[in-house]
């Protein structure tokens, strides 16, 4: 839910609330407060008749014979509101009315005395107020509620906006953000942390950058020196066999760490992807280049390939990343295939399918792709080259799969 | 054929320096950027083999320095810097070739050949070993005064081996030569077996002599001695 909405809500929940609870105790008091004074009216009134009583024996003629009559009952006096039947201009109405009733003792006789008074001006009175004063609450709540969502709008518009610029943030960019200014200070206060943070992560960035890069052409460097020192050792004269085993062996550690050095520098390349030019490419072509390379290695092993492809299938990606996919694919199909076996190559403009017989795996399906997983510890790889794939595939946000159905693995790329 | 090798790394510059003398090269070396500027400007040189990274500047200048003083100077730019980027800036800037550190030595002098090859133009630029012609244009070979049908592999391996004759080399330096280094296969060698007995039976069946030597355990030697 938007803060916009909840905040909105909020505002409209309690504005009825209020207005609800307000108009109820502006009602209630009135009321409370008309009431008293009534009833000191009538008090009033009471009071007179009572002195009336008193010095004017025997009684006057009262216009109403209810008024006051005897009672023999003495009771207390009491307050009622009551339902009066009265007619106004010929028509019954019944109207509330206030009533006391008291009692006088006078020459042995109980009186009890009614006096009642109409409640209706009161009532109107009442509802008048109320009525109008809740208009005017009313009309604050409205003008309020649009003058806030005015408000709001204006407040949090910069706000988007600087979302929206991050949230196209991207470190390969390497620029630094630039956000809206607001004149609000907690916003404000918020765009400078994260300009200070994208800027911080920018320079992590480029130093975690320099630093591969300055790490590998530092160890590049002495594995040249080995590498080359070893050949010349080679071509030295009289040189018995144990010798020879051990230069050999020199020789083979030192490939071993340079093609290790190169394969995680590219991987790390990958994940922070520096490879951003993009081509359309066939990717037939790629295939196609690539089984020629790898034609001896497929010879040897006496491998059938068969390549089925709806023609012409382009798709925009980097030809460089797009060559190792492929290369590592094709290697992958051969060397984990058996002698006198086959490849099953399948493009669509939807995904390319590498199918190769083989023998099950010792690994599992999904751990396959990380880093380092090879399939037995005596190989001479490094276990890097669907990890590298991966990478690829995630990149480019491909989906990459892997199963393994009669004696076939198959590894499919949706694009 | 006069050579300048450009490297800081003073142990990569003796040993590359010391290969390259065995083929007939006049090389000289300079560590560092003034020197290597200072000798370009006294001197002319066939080819200049460039490291870019340099202590005390960027190489990718000497490389223009090259190219507006002398174009005909042939430059192999050498770079542990395995980015694309310096690459094609490398290659924009006029390098005729470019090959990452570490490399194989072999592999170095077959490129410094191939690179002569290109840059001269006047005179026999076939490669002679006794009986065996290469004709680097065609891609031919004539053997015991015969032509030598060889298949593109065998062609390539047969170039290696008469460029750094009398050199030990190994399966590694051979596959990467042929197969590219991006080639994960080192497990498995036998498809060098296979083109290197084809290529002897071909030159045997030319009547050409049996110049390839097994080096137990490391490689080969193309040699005559």
């Amino acid at each position: 839910m938007k803060l916009f909405v909840k905040t909105r809500r909020t505002y409209i929940l309690y504005s009825i609330i209020i207005f609800i609870v307000s108009s109820a105790a502006i009602y209630f008091t009135l009321k409370s407060i008309t009431t008293k004074k009534q009833d000191e009216r009538l008090n009033f009134y009471k009071e007179l008749i009572g002195q009336k009583l008193k010095y004017e024996y025997p009684l006057p003629i009262f216009e109403v014979d209810d008024f006051i009559s005897e009672t023999p009952i003495k009771d207390t006096m009491y307050y009622k509101d009551t339902l009066f039947y009265r007619v106004v201009n010929g028509v019954e109405n019944r109207e509330l009315y206030r009533e006391l009733t008291s009692f006088e003792t006078l020459h042995n006789k109980t009186y009890k005395i009614t006096i009642r008074d109409s409640l209706v001006k009161n009532q109107d009175f009442i509802l008048i107020i109320t009525l109008s004063v809740g208009v005017v609450v009313l009309l604050l709540i409205i003008t309020v509620y649009f003058v806030n969502t005015v408000i709001m709008r204006n407040a949090w518009l910069p706000f988007y906006e600087n979302l929206e610029i991050l949230k196209s943030f991207s470190v390969e960019n390497n620029q630094p953000i630039h956000l809206q200014n607001t004149n609000i200070d907690e916003f404000q206060e918020l765009n400078l942390s994260l300009t200070k943070l994208t800027d911080k992560i920018n320079s992590d960035f480029n130093n975690l950058k320099e630093f591969t890069e300055n790490a590998s052409h530092e160890m590049q460097t002495p594995l040249a020196i080995m590498q080359t020192k070893s050949e010349m050792l080679m071509q030295s004269e009289n040189l018995n066999k144990a010798q020879l085993q051990q230069i050999k062996a020199i020789y083979l550690a030192v490939q071993r760490l340079s093609k290790l050095n190169k394969t995680l520098l590219l991987l790390s390349k990958i994940e922070n992807r520096q490879f951003k030019e993009k081509e359309s490419i066939l990717v037939n072509d790629v295939i196609i280049k690539h089984l020629e390379i790898y034609e001896d290695f497929i010879e040897n092993k006496k491998i059938k390939v068969n390549k089925k492809s709806t023609l012409d299938v382009k798709i925009e990606v980097n030809p460089l990343l797009f060559d190792m996919v492929i290369s590592n694919l094709i290697s992958n199909a051969i060397k984990h295939n058996i002698e006198n076996g086959s490849i099953d190559i399948l493009t669509t403009d939807l995904f390319i399918s590498f199918s190769n017989t083989g023998s099950p795996l010792q690994i599992s399906s999904s751990s396959l792709f990380e880093r380092f997983k090879k399939e037995s510890s005596a190989s001479n790889s490094f276990g890097l080259g669907l990890a590298i794939v991966k990478k690829v595939c995630d990149n480019y946000n491909w989906k990459i799969n892997h199963s393994y159905i009669e004696n076939q693995h198959n590894i499919s790329i949706y694009f | 054929m006069k050579l300048l090798i450009v490297e800081d790394e003073l142990e990569l510059l003796n040993s590359t320096c010391s290969y390259l003398q065995k083929e007939d090269f006049i090389c000289e070396a300079a560590p560092t950027y003034f020197e290597a500027e200072d000798k370009l400007i006294t001197y002319k040189y066939d080819i200049v083999i460039l490291d870019i990274n340099l202590p005390d500047g960027n190489g990718l200048d000497l490389l223009k320095h090259i190219k507006e003083n002398n174009p005909e100077t042939g430059v192999l730019i050498v770079s542990a810097k395995n980015s694309l980027d310096d690459k094609l800036k490398g290659l924009d800037l006029g390098a005729d070739d470019y090959i990452t550190k570490p490399f194989h030595l072999a592999e170095l002098n077959s490129r410094v050949n191939s690179l002569i090859r290109r840059r001269k133009f006047e005179g026999n630029k076939n490669i002679i070993f006794n009986e065996i012609e290469i004709d680097p244009d065609a891609k031919s070979v004539i053997a015991n005064n015969k032509p030598l049908e060889l298949t593109k592999k065998e062609y390539y391996l047969l170039l290696y081996f008469i460029t750094n004759k009398n050199r030990v080399l190994t399966k590694e330096g051979i596959a990467e030569h042929l197969w590219g280094d991006n080639i994960d296969m080192v497990d498995n060698f036998d498809f060098i077996y296979t083109h290197m007995r084809n290529l002897r039976k071909k030159l045997k069946n030319n009547g050409a002599n049996d110049y390839l030597q097994t080096i137990y355990g490391l490689g080969y030697k193309f040699s005559d001695q």
